[in-house]
């Protein structure tokens, strides 16, 4: 298997248009969940999420807003780069433009996206679209990491990018998902998730890509695996036993054993079930080990097919940094998660750090970065 | 490592059926007619009356891929699953949002959300037959005919990543698009070509084309008679 470098990373969250912005402030203490003003939310029960406001007047689309804000971040790949799209639900704004009597913008599905992002960089090959409702990103890293591991591709793009609609924001909350009160991963006294807007991207590439273009890599990403719990479309298995699967089986692929992990950068949506699998999740691969455990949903919310990406690159400054961000709103931690979560900052105590994220249909996706000094 | 074709089923319009079946004749040829699940000695899962037409249509697909491959489920084995589809779940996108629009979004369906994205399919299958390897859908190009999934499963057979795996496309197109819903499934798995089950080895070669026994594939249509 070739070795898998991660060249550069890019974000726009709710906290800020770059990942330095965004990171500053998450360091701070600081979190973008506030009431919601992008439509009505008298009725719902339910009235929050981190929503940027320059979005709301998107006229060409919002998902192509966010796009056109990440792109110019990122340095343009080779021309053979192969694409991987994981924004999921970006079309159903044509859905809501239809229903409020506007016109619809000409992004309908994911593979919409994939050209416009295609076209900008004028890459050659077609790419793909991946699905994996919330561990999308995370699982395109997956997919990405595997064509350089096998030789199949120099360079590998993965971009996502999803936001706050009435569309996921009432479904979410049809599902009892959202909370009525905070988003607090880990905490005793949570109560369900706070959507966000945002969009990331991240450029894998292989050795040879770096020695031809004379680039320094950020991070190696030298484990990943990708597992279904098998129980059920919307509820993860408590048990944490799909989650387990996927982490053993990126720590396998990096030849590395749970001592190794110097923090855990979790899904922590801060509702009660996901919560509570992944701890079983870690509880059961990592021991009674006390070490840092982090989720940044709290502050930037719940930003799905960019979620994975969004926490990839974080985890990877993070690693540069030789800290992790605090929890946002985790004051009473659960027992599991006392000594690991934290509403401050916490020293990393290695130079690799594990990320994982879950999803509806049981999927679960892990990924373990170590830093590139 | 060799990647064999074990089994596959479809819906189509003009019919369903298994890899060596020649679609049944069916007089509508814009809707597929779907069997009963009892008819095709399929069991019949909890949330059937939930599926909307594109779980139901993987579903099927699905099952009768492993049925053909002479698996009733597939418990200890390292099986994961790969749909595509262009379409997605857009028609029960429309459907879910239709139920927001009264009260405020107060009547919201969670039933219906909970299948507005294609990975559900991919749900409902690894619950129903516990597959727990990698899964997740694909976007995918009509140009691409279903050979995306068939190279992403061939990949992760190749690596070891899993022994088996599903792949299939589906499509329950919406009403302006002028194409008709489908499904269709195989199950490839690692292992040596048996004589009596005779349905060809799958490679990938070094230019990413996928041939089955030295003949390169154009769809994922080219593994069945259809």
């Amino acid at each position: 298997m070739n070795p898998v470098m991660i060249l550069q990373t890019s974000i726009v969250t709710a906290m800020g248009d770059t990942l330095s912005d965004t990171w500053e402030k998450l360091c701070n203490g600081n979190g973008a969940v506030a009431a919601v003003n992008r439509f009505p939310v008298n009725k719902p029960g339910y009235h929050q999420a981190a929503c940027i406001s320059d979005l709301d007047t998107a006229d060409e689309g919002k998902t192509i807003w966010l796009i056109k804000k990440l792109l110019p971040q990122l340095s343009p790949p080779a021309d053979d780069t192969f694409l991987i799209w994981t924004g999921i639900k970006g079309g159903v704004e044509n859905i809501e433009r239809i229903a409020e009597g506007s016109f619809p913008t000409e992004y309908q599905y994911a593979a919409d996206y994939r050209q416009y992002v295609r076209g900008h960089f004028k890459l050659s090959p077609n790419g793909m679209d991946i699905n994996a409702a919330c561990a999308a990103s995370t699982v395109g890293v997956c997919i990405g990491a595997d064509m350089i591991g096998r030789g199949e591709a120099e360079s590998v793009l993965v971009i996502g990018a999803d936001w706050v609609s009435r569309f996921t924001f009432l479904g979410f909350g049809a599902l009892n998902a959202l909370t009525k009160t905070a988003c607090r991963p880990f905490d005793k006294k949570r109560d369900g998730l706070a959507l966000g807007d945002g969009a990331a991207g991240i450029h894998l590439v292989s050795e040879h890509y770096l020695e031809k273009t004379g680039s320094r890599p950020l991070a190696q990403l030298t484990g990943w695996g990708i597992s279904n719990d098998a129980l059920h479309i919307t509820r993860p298995d408590l048990s944490g036993n799909g989650l387990i699967s996927a982490v053993n089986t990126a720590l396998t692929t990096a030849e590395l054993s749970p001592g190794d992990i110097g923090a855990f950068c979790a899904h922590g949506t801060g509702t009660v079930y996901n919560d509570t699998m992944e701890l079983a999740a870690v509880s059961n691969v990592f021991g009674e080990r006390k070490f840092p455990l982090f989720s940044v949903k709290g502050a930037l919310g719940h930003t799905l097919g960019a979620a994975g990406a969004i926490e990839t690159a974080i985890s990877i400054k993070a690693l540069k940094a030789g800290k992790v961000p605090p929890t946002y709103n985790c004051s009473h931690p659960e027992d599991a998660a006392r000594a690991r979560v934290a509403n401050g900052c916490q020293p990393l105590s290695s130079d690799i750090i594990m990320t994982s994220n879950s999803g509806f249909g049981g999927i679960n996706a892990a990924l373990i970065l170590k830093d590139m000094p | 490592v060799s990647v064999l074709v074990a089994g596959g089923g479809f819906v189509l319009p003009s019919g369903f059926g298994k890899i060596r079946d020649i679609p049944l004749f069916n007089v509508n040829t814009s809707i597929p007619a779907l069997p009963d699940l009892k008819d095709i000695a399929i069991k019949t899962p909890g949330r059937w009356g939930r599926f909307d037409l594109f779980t139901r249509l993987g579903y099927i697909s699905a099952a009768m891929a492993l049925q053909d491959a002479g698996y009733d489920g597939l418990e200890n084995a390292n099986c994961g699953m790969v749909a595509s589809s262009c379409y997605e779940t857009v028609n029960t996108d429309r459907r879910f949002y239709d139920t927001t629009i009264e009260a405020g979004g107060a009547f919201s369906s969670p039933n219906l959300f909970s299948y507005t994205l294609p990975v559900t399919l991919i749900g409902e299958c690894c619950s129903q037959f516990h597959l727990k390897g990698p899964s997740f859908s694909l976007g995918d190009n009509a140009e691409n005919k279903g050979l995306s999934v068939i190279k992403t499963a061939v990949r992760f057979i190749e690596s070891g990543t899993a022994d088996k795996m599903l792949a299939g496309v589906v499509e329950d197109p919406p009403e302006e698009v002028d194409a008709y819903p489908f499904s269709i499934f195989v199950l490839l798995e690692k292992g040596e070509m048996k004589k009596e089950n005779g349905k060809g080895i799958l490679t990938m070669q070094p230019d990413g084309t996928i041939h089955k026994d030295g003949k390169m594939l154009w769809s994922i249509g080219d593994l069945f008679h259809i």
